[in-house]
């Protein structure tokens, strides 16, 4: 009964458990024919169990994300996803990593030798969709465990049935006789909003996808918030020791995600094992460690990795009560180290005292702010840092596009000009951040700083592709509305044949830029084929070869 | 006008023809050759019913035995079931009340609605359970009995006309009592074995 179906939210479940004679095992992937590589499935079987958990009883969901580091063998390469690129950046697909949503569950079971049951399910895909795929995986999970590996088919089944990913709707998502409902921002809009409406039984509404309670998450280095910006802006490496994989896998996602609307252009590991791969590389002292954000429990990587300039150690947020669903957070297997960052990186910028009065400070007399609302402040005060701190960069971008009415058809297409940055530093005497932000320290060492690292280059390299593509778009225009005949009355057989060469390889490109049918493409169409006919018969015989 | 939200389910034994009832009443086509369902699947169809909008949203579960015990997360915080035998053979008949049973246990309010439906009324010839038989049944259980064909399509959309007729008033000023139970229905979770051995 096998389904040759396949689904854009989700690769594959695997079901990893302990074996007594190898450990850690696959014990099964559905659909079995995913093509998973066999790094990638000792990757997942180390990363399903939480490193040095000795003692913890419970369950517990945390999350990874690990290179797609397999051979691409046909149904493995990601195919585009319908919609992808409305989404903003940090919602699309990614197309080189596996997410793992992980959930580990571990109890005294006197029927197994050991007398202890450990099993975990991971659910495999390329989305970023944190709270969507724990929800999911806090109601499927327990169901397996429950009625055993075959439910996995059920829930597959479901998923492929799910619609496609388009943004500003409601979708419906049928799972397990349930509905959830979710919205997916554009990437155009700057924040998504909130369900304002109920729904009806069975329903349930996930005001985001990939929110992060970031005020739980980060209360411990909150007061550093400028610092913790700076080394997730440059790239710096950083590893974070946390006493549970749920600690790490949020606390490293809400380091990424203070650079919103920026994408972290390095690779980041919400969860990482001494088993992995790539533990070998990160750990040689001779090295200089590459720019990777590693989450890890093992309490052996601050030996392993003291010679990384960064590292930040989270304790157990104690202060919320109630909210840590496992007893694994409170257990700290007896190393009480304290919490907090410790690096030799030298913050640019100063403290923004603004920030911590503004969420030390309750909004009223009585009570506190509700979290949610803690929350969003915090997910705002760095959007908008990060934000203000692009606009002398986009300033700067902007002055160097070529004016459109400069654009000239009879020569090829214009693109962005170089970026200098001396000439990019020289405009923040008058166009700093200083005035927006109102955060005082060394501006210019932090763009320095910043126009180095692999950040920048991506934002850069982004902002480039969209730019020359519009200013292609301008010139296709232009040249699809010049006048081919009265251009064509003293040119010479050369200057004829090289501007047909040109006119014809644009013409390609025109076709996956405009609709069929588009004034443009019949414009271009109309003088391939008028200079076509002015160049000898031979010369035309032989571009049709070619 | 607001629009309504059901939630509905269908049940029975393997091939009664669950899957291609709802095919009938959503696309209102048959197919010939109708794969096998793996667990559930979900369908939603919007019709104007009198002065109201009625989404349904149907789960269409699975009717093999390994997915038996999976059917509760289905039913679990439903308006209505359709409990789905086919008239060509007794013994589908006889697990209807099986079913009935469970969804009683869960669904327990009294604004439920059940519907038992015999389909394949288009093989007349071959019919194993007398109309009657069912009828005194369902008055019993205080449920609808409804013969219909997903092949033809007799009798289908009927089914569905028949839930939107019984669904509790949406009028606050009419059932105070039951103003709460349409939005969000006290679930109750019952402490009972998925897997049924034996």
């Amino acid at each position: 009964m096998a389904s040759s179906r396949s689904s854009n939210w989700l690769c594959c479940f695997c079901v990893v458990t302990f074996d007594l004679e190898i450990g850690q095992a696959l014990e099964s992937v559905y659909p079995s024919e995913f093509p998973l590589s066999e790094d990638e499935k000792t990757n997942i079987c180390y990363l399903a169990f939480p490193d040095s958990n000795a003692g913890l009883i419970g369950d517990v969901q945390f999350h990874f994300r690990i290179p797609a580091s397999g051979i691409r063998r046909e149904g493995c390469n990601p195919k585009p996803i319908p919609y992808s690129s409305s989404l903003p950046l940090v919602l699309r697909q990614e197309n080189n990593h596996y997410f793992g949503f992980v959930y580990f569950r571990q109890t005294k079971d006197a029927s197994i030798r050991r007398g202890y049951f450990q099993k975990s399910v991971i659910l495999i895909t390329r989305l970023p969709f944190f709270n969507l795929f724990s929800t999911l995986m806090g109601k499927v999970a327990p169901e397996v465990f429950k009625v055993g590996n075959n439910f996995l088919e059920v829930i597959y089944q479901e998923i492929c049935h799910w619609q496609d990913m388009r943004p500003s709707t409601w979708l419906q998502l049928p799972v397990m006789g349930q509905v959830l409902a979710i919205k997916l921002p554009t990437k155009m809009q700057k924040k998504d909003t909130a369900p304002t409406f109920q729904f009806p039984t069975g329903i349930t509404a996930l005001a985001s996808v990939n929110e992060l309670n970031l005020t739980y998450i980060l209360h411990s280095v909150l007061p550093q918030a400028g610092l913790l910006w700076e080394l997730v802006l440059t790239n710096e490496p950083i590893f974070v020791v946390g006493t549970s994989p749920k600690l790490c896998s949020d606390f490293v996602q809400a380091l990424v995600s203070l650079i919103h609307p920026l994408r972290y252009a390095e690779d980041y590991r919400p969860y990482f094992t001494v088993h992995d791969t790539t533990f070998s590389e990160y750990s040689k002292k001779t090295h200089v460690p590459p720019g990777v954000i590693l989450g890890v429990t093992n309490p052996y990587f601050a030996k392993v990795l003291e010679h990384w300039p960064s590292q930040i150690r989270i304790g157990d947020p104690k202060f919320i009560e109630g909210k840590v669903n496992s007893t694994m957070a409170n257990n700290s297997n007896g190393q009480e180290s304290k919490s907090g960052i410790f690096t030799k990186y030298k913050c640019f910028t100063q403290k923004d005292k603004s920030f911590i009065k503004l969420i030390d400070k309750p909004p009223t007399s009585h009570g506190k702010r509700p979290i949610e609302a803690q929350n969003l402040i915090i997910k705002k005060y760095f959007e908008d840092l990060t934000s203000n701190f692009l606009i002398p960069l986009e300033r700067y971008l902007v002055s160097l596009i070529p004016i459109s009415r400069d654009i000239n058809p009879w020569l090829t297409t214009p693109i962005l000009k170089q970026f200098i940055t001396e000439d990019f530093i020289k405009t923040l005497a008058a166009n700093g951040p200083q005035q927006i932000v109102g955060i005082k320290g060394n501006w210019e060492g932090l763009y320095r700083s910043f126009i180095l690292s692999p950040n920048f280059r991506i934002w850069f390299e982004e902002r480039r592709r969209e730019v020359n593509l519009n200013l292609h778009r301008i010139y296709l225009d232009k040249l699809s509305k010049v006048d081919v005949n009265f251009w064509l009355r003293e040119k010479t057989e050369v200057e004829i044949v090289d501007f047909y060469l040109r006119v014809k390889s644009v013409s390609d490109e025109a076709i996956n830029l405009f609709p069929t049918g588009h004034p443009v493409l019949l414009g271009i169409q109309k003088h391939l084929s008028l200079l076509r006919a002015k160049i000898p018969i031979h010369l035309q015989n032989l571009f049709t070869v070619n | 006008m607001s629009m309504r939200e059901v939630k509905v389910c269908l049940l029975g034994e393997a091939g009664v023809g669950k899957s291609s009832i709802a095919h009938r009443f959503v696309m209102d086509s048959f197919n010939e050759k109708q794969e096998s369902t793996i667990g559930a699947a979900f369908m939603s169809k919007t019709v104007k019913y009198n002065t109201q909008t009625v989404k349904f949203q149907m789960w269409d579960t699975a009717g093999q035995e390994k997915y038996k015990g999976l059917a509760p997360m289905y039913y679990r915080g439903a308006s209505a079931a359709i409990v789905v035998y086919d008239i060509t053979s007794f013994n589908t008949y006889n697990v209807v009340k099986d079913w009935v049973r469970d969804v009683r246990d869960t669904c327990d309010t009294e604004d439920f609605i059940l519907i038992i439906v015999g389909n394949k009324v288009d093989v007349e010839e071959k019919r194993n359970v007398p109309r009657e038989t069912a009828e005194k049944y369902c008055v019993s259980m205080g449920a609808h009995l409804f013969e219909c064909s997903a092949l033809s399509g007799k009798n289908v959309f009927e089914i569905f006309e028949k839930i939107a007729e019984n669904l509790p008033s949406e009028n606050p000023m009419l059932h105070h009592k039951r103003d709460t139970i349409n939005i969000r229905p006290p679930i109750k979770e019952k402490k009972k074995e998925c897997c049924k051995t034996q």
